[in-house]
């Protein structure tokens, strides 16, 4: 069996609130709630969930920008929660992230080359103003951009473009892990094709896993293998994208994938009610935190917390009624397409 | 009700005119929806601004713009203030940025009621609660004195559509109505909009980015690229079989749920040509795997497909056949 890239076992993340009142505790957000999974390499791993649910803090803490409250996360088998900054910082150039605004994550006043190469730098590689250049021009033509363009600067390129900068920039100390936080949301759609195409063959080539962090379901189904959805800093649901997206078992996870508009479904009612909005979680709550929202809600989900439960081939759910729910939309879609 | 005639939209430059948008011209009947699509910089946002008569100082349209029988384009500022917000209305993209931080959304909402309509302040608020409560705001008397900020960003786009609808406009603007959401507000959204469009039989006109949004909406559709419609027609028959190899080749670049690992993802090489380019030749020409001579030596006219289906392309049937 070989070491899983990524192990996150019962991490937690709170956030105190400032205090609204002198005669009240502090209320605290539980931003991630006992998170566990495990990323194995060269299988890239998507985390769905809608805004506020605690995806972007998740992707934090794994390059370790943000210190869980509780729980361990091993990057290649190392405690990175525990370990140094100086031994982070020689880790660095393993892992990687890429953010979402390119227009914003690259240096208007630095020219390509130096934007590229600042990783070295920083992870303290002592080599020759030559040898660097080399570096930066093969990172360069990896993306699809020219060597040349190393004397540009930013504001000479297309969003795209930015955004093969800001690969080529992760890239250059040859990581095994790439974070990325919604790297194609800012992208037209045809851009966002380039771009998603582009991730798939440094895959291949290079053997890079990346952890995909997005708002939309298809392109987590396109680039990556697995994929986990959460819901209010809990994991809700995670398997393999193929199981996750066509035959989702979570309410919450079918609510999201009947949200997505489609191409040619005109005038569609959505075939169950969209649940109302996200609030956070103020309190380690009882019960399932989806069941305020849920069609499907019994007494047993407001006092008991599911648990992740495996249903088959690596596809886990995290609610009690899974198999009632399932059934019922089959139903469902059976009726819609009558 | 909205008819617009090549519309040409342009930015006076210090030595020439730059066009920004060439020759758009649609019609729009109440009761029906149009989409625009494009990606950014192909003018969809400056063809919405100019129905609106909102375009920035140095930008100029002309053409014609006419609503239920005025015309928009020769209306002075001061006649066009008792159209916009009253006739026409829009919402924008940035529910958080669009909506005044330091008044209270009943203020907001009432504003254009008072204004256009002449109510009383009191009369203007029960209206406001009125529509609030109609856009799906929970406790919407109460609601009339929070600030945006106490909204999440879903409750701040219906207050946005309860402004928009006040005064009962005939045509509504919703320019990416919804791009700044989570897909559940999403639907949400997009399913509060049909409603009131079945319900008050005004003209709605979506620009989005998203195909997919716009193919459950609309029932006609633009195509833009680079400030050029490139197809104009009923929205499933373009989505079904695309008579332009843009717009063939944008759909196919959309990821779809269940592709399989070996698939890759259609792209569209180069990039669109920069705003004002002066073109001999048509402007997909230099990304377009179709391209032949004639494609080089002039724009293509429009070229009708089908019953009003029209694509600028001369290769439009055989795009139309591969498409199948």
């Amino acid at each position: 069996m070989t070491q899983p890239i990524i192990e996150i076992s019962n991490l937690e993340r709170r956030f105190q609130l400032p205090r609204e009142s002198l005669f009240r505790p502090a209320s605290t957000v539980y931003a991630l709630n006992g998170i566990n999974l495990t990323v194995e390499p060269q299988r890239s791993f998507g985390i769905v969930g809608e805004s506020g649910c605690g995806k972007s803090t998740l992707a934090r803490i794994i390059m370790g920008l943000d210190k869980p409250s509780s729980g361990t996360v091993k990057v290649k088998g190392k405690d990175i929660t525990a370990i140094s900054p100086a031994e982070l910082r020689e880790m660095r150039s393993d892992f990687q992230m890429v953010f979402q605004d390119p227009f914003g994550s690259l240096n208007p006043r630095h020219h390509v080359e130096r934007i590229v190469a600042e990783p070295l730098y920083a992870v303290g590689d002592a080599i020759g103003k030559q040898e660097r250049k080399e570096k930066v021009a093969e990172a360069l033509t990896s993306v699809g951009l020219r060597p040349t363009d190393m004397e540009k600067y930013p504001h000479e390129f297309s969003g795209g473009q930015r955004q093969r900068v800001a690969i080529a920039r992760a890239l250059i100390t040859r990581p095994s892990l790439i974070v990325a936080d919604e790297p194609v949301s800012a992208l037209d759609v045809s851009v966002q094709a380039q771009v998603l195409n582009l991730l798939r063959d440094l895959e291949d080539q290079f053997g890079i896993t990346f952890v995909f962090i997005s708002h939309n379901l298809a392109v987590v189904d396109y680039a990556c293998q697995d994929a986990a959805v959460i819901y209010l800093g809990r994991i809700v649901e995670q398997g393999p994208t193929s199981q996750l997206f066509n035959n989702p078992l979570h309410p919450y996870t079918q609510s999201l994938v009947d949200a997505v508009p489609h191409v040619g479904v005109k005038n569609r009612r959505a075939a169950r009610q969209a649940p109302t909005a996200l609030k956070t979680q103020t309190a380690a709550q009882t019960g399932c935190t989806f069941a305020g929202r849920c069609s499907f809600a019994k007494e047993r989900c407001r006092t008991q917390q599911p648990t992740l439960r495996v249903v088959d081939g690596g596809h886990s759910v995290a609610c009690h009624f899974f198999e009632e729910t399932r059934s019922e939309r089959a139903s469902m879609q059976t009726a819609v397409a009558v | 009700m909205l008819q617009v005639k090549n519309l040409n939209i342009t930015l006076a430059g210090a030595t020439r005119d730059i066009s920004i948008v060439k020759d758009v011209s649609f019609e729009l009947d109440a009761g029906r929806s149009l989409g625009v699509v494009g990606e950014s910089g192909s003018g969809k946002s400056m063809t919405a601004l100019a129905v609106m008569g909102l375009l920035p100082g140095a930008i100029r349209a002309s053409g014609s713009i006419n609503l239920a029988g005025q015309e928009l384009l020769s209306l002075s500022e001061q006649e066009m203030c008792s159209v916009r917000g009253n006739k026409v209305a829009m919402i924008f993209q940035e529910p958080m940025t669009s909506l005044n931080p330091v008044q209270t959304i009943g203020r907001q909402v009432a504003e254009p009621l008072t204004l256009h309509k002449g109510m009383t302040r009191a009369a203007a608020r029960q209206e406001a609660i009125r529509l609030l409560d109609r856009v799906g705001i929970p406790d919407a008397a109460r609601r009339l004195d929070v600030y945006p900020h106490q909204l999440s960003g879903g409750q701040r786009q219906r207050v946005m559509i309860a402004i928009a609808l006040s005064c009962s406009p005939k045509v509504l603007v919703a320019d990416e109505p919804t791009t700044a959401l989570d897909v559940t507000v999403q639907r949400q959204i997009l399913d509060l909009l049909r409603e009131l469009v079945s319900e008050t039989r005004m003209a709605l006109i979506i620009i989005s980015h998203d195909l997919g949004v716009i193919g459950e909406m609309v029932d006609e559709m633009l195509v833009m690229y680079g400030g050029n419609v490139v197809e104009r027609g009923q929205a499933d028959k373009i989505f079904s079989q695309p008579a332009h190899p843009y717009t063939s080749r944008l759909l196919e670049a959309i990821p779809r749920f269940g592709m399989s690992r070996s698939e890759r993802l259609k792209t569209i090489p180069g990039t669109m040509p920069e705003i004002g380019s002066e073109m001999k030749s048509c402007i997909f020409a230099g990304r377009c795997d179709l391209v032949c001579a004639e494609c080089l030596q002039a724009p293509p006219p429009f070229v009708s497909v089908d019953d009003a289906h029209v694509a600028a392309c001369i290769k439009a049937g055989r795009v139309m056949e591969t498409a199948q």
